[in-house]
């Protein structure tokens, strides 16, 4: 996809801010910090199932590496995305560290046909609308749901991001995004229908 | 159209489900300070490695000066 005379612009300003950024200029440390902390903060917390204590380590890190890393920044992104790819490595080596000790929820599912086994060709959806009422169902269907789902699910629809952007977060191809995007979405209405079932 | 419709759910349940939060104030506080405070020390540690690199030049260079050096010397005073 093109870039557009803006995004031109703004990945040179991004360059400039993150060529700053390595150089120690705190004011340009405070600019970054300030434009992108809450957003990474909602982004990190959602995916770890609104565990304060997970989602203050794993922002810390974030933050600590970017800055670490701020000098191999290419510019061949925007800072937000480059940050969000930063943040969503860190949720993984959380999760990571976090499958011995509970490895039956949160093991990922690591290619296509692991994915495709998951699905019961069978199954009959109810139509059940997951955004009638219960939020709450809703967010324990997206914490059962393999990382990589969750992620791609909330960078498209919580965050609004393009799909060219989450390929450079989730470093896949805009193609690999949108069969991701389709299985995600697909697993959801699974797992909300299946709860929404159990409680009727 | 269908598939329109579904998305539009997926993301009005997700949006209720994954709402923004506020981060706790000490939190951002206090990683603000500790970035102000790494950053410099990043940078030092980038300018440190340039002044090594800069100072094994000088190194090198006077090294070879000797070398080139004790030969003139030893040319001028070794009788042939």
């Amino acid at each position: 996809m093109a870039k557009t005379l803006s995004d031109t612009a703004r990945y040179s300003e991004d360059a400039v801010l993150l060529n700053k950024v390595s150089h120690g200029d705190h004011e340009a440390v405070n600019t970054l910090y300030d434009a992108y902390f809450n957003r990474i903060y909602s982004f990190i917390f959602n995916q770890v199932a609104r565990d304060r204590e997970a989602a203050n380590d794993i922002v810390q890190e974030t933050f600590i590496a970017a800055l670490k890393a701020a000098r191999k920044f290419d510019g061949r992104s925007k800072a937000y995305t480059w940050l969000y790819s930063i943040a969503a490595r860190k949720v993984a080596d959380f999760y990571r560290q976090k499958k011995r000790v509970d490895r039956h929820q949160f093991e990922p599912v690591n290619s296509d046909t692991e994915i495709d086994q998951l699905y019961d060709s069978n199954q009959v959806y109810t139509g059940v609308e997951p955004g009638s009422d219960d939020s709450q169902m809703v967010e324990q269907a997206i914490t059962a749901l393999p990382l990589h789902y969750r992620q791609v699910l909330i960078l498209k629809y919580v965050e609004d991001m393009p799909v060219i952007e989450i390929g450079q977060v989730m470093k896949r191809s805009p193609k690999s995004i949108e069969g991701l995007l389709s299985r995600a979405r697909k697993e959801l209405r699974d797992r909300i229908t299946v709860r929404n079932e159990g409680k009727s | 159209m269908m598939e329109h419709s579904n998305e539009e759910i997926i993301k009005k349940a997700l949006k209720g489900a994954c709402r923004p939060v506020v981060p706790p104030p000490e939190l951002k506080r206090g990683l603000r300070e500790r970035l102000i405070l790494e950053s410099g020390s990043a940078s030092g540690g980038h300018h440190s490695m340039l002044n090594q690199a800069k100072l094994g030049l000088i190194a090198a260079a006077g090294a070879i000066s000797g070398v080139i050096g004790y030969g003139i010397w030893l040319s001028l005073h070794i009788p042939v």
